[in-house]
């Protein structure tokens, strides 16, 4: 029933797969240790932190918009980081965290993909669980 | 099915993937037109491919094979990949959702 639910709510925002995407030209494999502890500071900053462009209020990518569905409709409460703002971090998200698109969502400090994954993990309902096994309060989740 | 000629990005991309992924389906489309650049831009694509290579691997990972095959066209001038990695015995002839619509972008 549950995964009808979404199915049906996704429709509505018209999300999609797509891990997305933000190759701009330049080559990401350097990551200063400075950008290196930037990073590591925001990605530890909350349970929940999303790499994105714009805000979560005002995302400017539809990528980035879709993650931010997702998460708002499961009700996980998430920090943003919007990497317009800052072109050190925009690159260097990529090396930090062997992913060369953006949106990037890290749960707890790890990695979880981009949008298309997380859209998967909403369609296929693998994502209350696994908020769950990290402990993040969900809507749908058991908690 | 289509008759839109492929540009020689996604030629590129279809070549790699080809080789790399011996994929049993293969679907490279360029979806520029829909984001704000300029027209006969080949710069947003999406990539549904079918292989074994994916068989038993969790989505993130087979997502980090393909990234990993076009890691220099992510570099250099491709700047969105949808990807729909399928192992064979997931295949069931699913077609991939439409793509987000774009919010303006900003430097791409």
């Amino acid at each position: 029933m549950l995964r009808v639910l979404q199915r049906h709510a996704l429709s509505g925002l018209r999300a999609t797969y797509a891990s997305s995407a933000s190759g701009s030209g330049t080559a990401s494999s350097s990551l200063t240790n400075e950008v290196r502890q930037k990073i590591d500071g925001v990605v530890k900053s909350d349970d929940v932190v999303v790499f994105m462009k714009g805000t979560q209020q005002e995302p400017m990518c539809g990528f980035s918009r879709n993650v931010k569905l997702v998460l708002d409709f499961h009700n996980v409460k998430f920090t943003d980081y919007n990497v317009l703002t800052d072109p050190e971090v925009r690159e260097g998200i990529k090396a930090y965290s062997d992913w060369p698109t953006i949106p990037q969502v890290f749960v707890k400090g790890e990695f979880v993909g981009g949008c298309d994954i997380l859209v998967q993990m909403h369609k296929e309902g693998e994502i209350s669980d696994f908020l769950d096994s990290k402990q993040i309060p969900n809507k749908y989740g058991k908690k | 099915m289509s008759t839109i000629v492929e540009g020689p990005v996604a030629q590129r991309l279809r070549g790699k993937l080809q080789d790399t992924f011996s994929p049993k389906h293969l679907e490279v489309v360029c979806e520029s037109h829909m984001h704000n650049v300029p027209k006969g831009s080949e710069k947003h694509f999406r990539v549904q491919i079918v292989s074994d290579k994916f068989e038993g691997l969790r989505v993130i990972e087979r997502h980090r094979l393909v990234n990993q095959c076009l890691a220099d066209d992510l570099q250099n001038g491709v700047h969105a990949l949808r990807i729909d990695a399928i192992p064979v015995s997931q295949w069931k002839g699913q077609v991939s959702e439409p793509s987000p619509s774009c919010r303006g972008g900003f430097g791409l």
